[in-house]
């Protein structure tokens, strides 16, 4: 890793925000359902002494990467030597279109920044977050994808006591690259974090997302792609579940900004207990972007009487020749479906788990990396109680 | 192996069925037939346990066992097997799936280990054969896309699959085409044993060419009004529905 010198600009900028910008509440629009101050509050819970790395991390190949509280640890991190990770790079912050309190938080905090470079085909990157204190931690990734290059990014989160993470993402994808990125963010039922993610997109280029959201106790993923090239493509997805008090909170954005591009956004969210869910997708479609291709589906199953789900889809379109379609559907299960699968002599729980499964398993299988879903999807399967 | 004794079910204020009574021996095949809202299918679902009905009063035995008392799956387990007037679509569950769980949940009631990944293979070959029902739909979501006719193997299939004691058929006939109906009936016939019952339910005369039945009931608001053999069946055919009204009202 070559050290270089930590662009001050940014960084004073975020500073200078954070001055006159508090942490936001449900009296700011992009924060209506989401309590942030239930979830970080000033009580300081103990450090962990030490966290495991996740069982994955010894089953991947490829490269992977430790991040210990925002910071790489040089020592359990292995990579290529055709990627290149530095601390710095110029690109840095300016992949962030608009400043809010998250990633100016993150800008003014971070320590040393993950900032990788790629091109041709690549092995998975693997990201392993390990949070192993109750301050706030602000790892901070930068991912330059080259023209024509691929890679996959799998990123996932590991605590062990109460972590508060603010997270700022920012990738580039060069012209005709490619970039898949999941981030797995199931732990404990500690972790507690706001993710930005934000992709600039240049012509030809494909960026598809996938996030698994289970388990946590606080998620706020902002994933933003903005398509700034003709025929560039993005995909956003989701799977959120939420429990006991957890909320999971998925702010979508796809930014289309010039002609003929494609997207698709989908997102589906399973709320058990005293959970809440929140959807906002967003398609903006520029004047100039005639021709645009943009779907989003969003739907919902609630399982309890308390469990809450919020659905906003936000269509600006500006231009008049685009196709545009969303659909939101919020249900909870299906009596007809679980009686045909009584009345085949399978007992009520486990129809509901096959539902269950059958209706989560449609994001897993978005997971491009083949080793990555077959070990999430064989987990979800015993986790579901699933034998087939 | 059946026994219904003065069943009276209501969905709401709605009385449907009123003082039902059939009983049903091994190996019988039975034909209910009668006008689009006289309660056949309430008469199914309340068999099936579906849970929006009201039985108010009469007793449903099967082997001596009280029906209405077991849950759905305890009833298909116990050997009764609906096949639907309109099977439900399960997006994102294969039909092979569907029917690992079904044998694995039948065979573990019957105190046997699950089915290993040949056997089961090799028996959803032979009981997709019996229904003339390509391989490919056996991988697709139950039911996802399927035609009406497609929807009515699926069933058939299942219940070929299941080996059921007791058969209710739902209109499994309505809509198909000739082709079809001789394809399901075939399938009927081949699970036709002498410990097996069936109660099949029509609309039409036209299924009964293919499946005989031994005995034939004429439904009418929610009770059997007339019963008798084949025959009585094409009198039906020939005189319509109205000819029992009219009988009816005479009385
Ligand atoms: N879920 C329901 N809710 C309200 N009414 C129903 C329901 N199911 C059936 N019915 C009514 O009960 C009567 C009998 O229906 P059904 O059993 O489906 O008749 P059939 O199968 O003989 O055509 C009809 O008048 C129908 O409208
Ligand atoms: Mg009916």
């Amino acid at each position: 890793m070559s050290a270089t010198m930590i662009n001050e600009d940014f960084r004073t900028r975020a500073k200078a925000f954070l001055q006159t910008n508090g942490m936001p509440t449900s009296r700011d629009e992009e924060w209506r359902f989401t309590n942030l101050r239930k979830y970080f509050t000033d009580a300081v819970a103990p450090n962990s002494t030490s966290v495991e790395l996740p069982a994955y991390y010894h089953n991947c190949e490829g490269n992977k990467i430790v991040l210990v509280n925002g910071v790489l640890d040089a020592e359990r991190s292995q990579f290529d030597n055709t990627i290149e990770v530095t601390n710095t790079h110029p690109l840095l912050g300016s992949g962030i279109q608009e400043e809010n309190y998250f990633t100016a938080l993150n800008a003014a905090n971070y320590t040393d920044a993950l900032c990788i470079s790629v091109k041709g085909e690549n092995q998975p990157i693997h990201i392993f977050h390990i949070i192993t204190k109750a301050e706030f931690v602000f790892p901070r990734i930068l991912l330059s994808a080259k023209r024509s290059s691929s890679v996959v990014v799998n990123e996932f989160y590991t605590t062990s006591s109460t972590a508060n993470v603010s997270a700022v993402i920012e990738v580039f994808l060069e012209e005709n690259a490619n970039v898949n990125w999941h981030a797995i963010q199931h732990d404990n039922g500690a972790l507690n974090v706001v993710n930005h993610v934000e992709a600039q997109v240049a012509r030809d280029a494909r960026f598809q997302y996938v996030s698994l959201s289970q388990n946590s106790r606080f998620i706020r993923n902002t994933i933003q792609a903005r398509l700034n090239g003709e025929n560039a493509y993005a995909s956003l997805n989701g799977f959120y579940q939420t429990d006991g008090e957890s909320l999971v909170d998925n702010h979508v954005l796809i930014d289309h900004k010039v002609a003929n591009c494609e997207s698709h956004q989908l997102f589906k969210g399973l709320l058990d207990g005293e959970g809440t869910g929140v959807f906002n997708g967003k398609i903006m479609v520029h004047q100039d972007a005639q021709k645009t291709n943009a779907y989003q589906s969003s739907k919902a199953v609630l399982l309890s009487e308390t469990a809450t789900i919020h659905t906003k889809p936000q269509l600006e379109i500006f231009a008049d020749d685009v196709k545009c379609s969303h659909g939101a559907a919020i249900g909870q299960m299906n009596k007809n479906e679980i009686f045909y699968f009584m009345a085949r002599g399978i007992d009520e729980k486990k129809a509901a788990a096959i539902l269950n499964y059958a209706y989560v398993v449609e994001l897993y299988e978005r997971v491009s990396d083949e080793k990555l879903k077959a070990y999430l999807i064989e987990k979800l399967k015993k986790e579901s109680d699933i034998d087939f | 192996m059946l026994v219904i004794r003065n069943l009276n079910v209501a969905i709401g204020e709605k009385k449907i069925l009123k003082d039902f009574s059939l009983t049903i021996n091994a190996g019988e095949v039975h034909a209910i037939m009668g006008p689009n809202g006289t309660g056949k299918s309430t008469l199914a679902s309340v068999l099936a346990g579906k849970a929006e009905y009201e039985v108010e009063s009469g007793e449903v035995f099967f082997e001596g066992v009280n029906l209405l008392e077991l849950t759905p799956d305890a009833r298909a387990l116990a050997g009764v097997f609906l096949a639907f007037q309109y099977p439900v679509e399960i997006p994102g569950v294969t039909t092979t799936n569907f029917m690992k769980a079904a044998v694995n949940a039948k065979r573990k009631h019957d105190g046997l280990e699950p089915l290993d990944a040949k056997s089961f293979l090799q028996l959803m070959n032979e009981k997709r054969q019996i229904v003339e029902l390509d391989k490919s739909y056996l991988s697709r979501s139950i039911n996802e896309g399927f035609s009406g006719g497609e929807k009515k193997r699926n069933e058939i299939f299942q219940m070929a699959m299941l080996n059921p004691k007791l058969a209710i058929l739902d209109e499994t006939d309505s809509g198909l085409d000739i082709d079809a109906l001789r394809i399901v009936a075939n399938g009927v016939n081949s699970l036709r044993t002498k410990e097996n019952s069936f109660l099949v339910i029509t609309h039409y005369q036209r299924l009964l060419n293919y499946i005989v039945p031994d005995f034939v009931h004429i439904m009418y608001d929610g009770k059997i009004v007339k019963t008798g053999d084949k025959s009585l069946a094409l009198q039906m055919e020939e005189k319509g529905y109205d000819w029992v009204k009219e009988e009816l009202a005479a009385n």
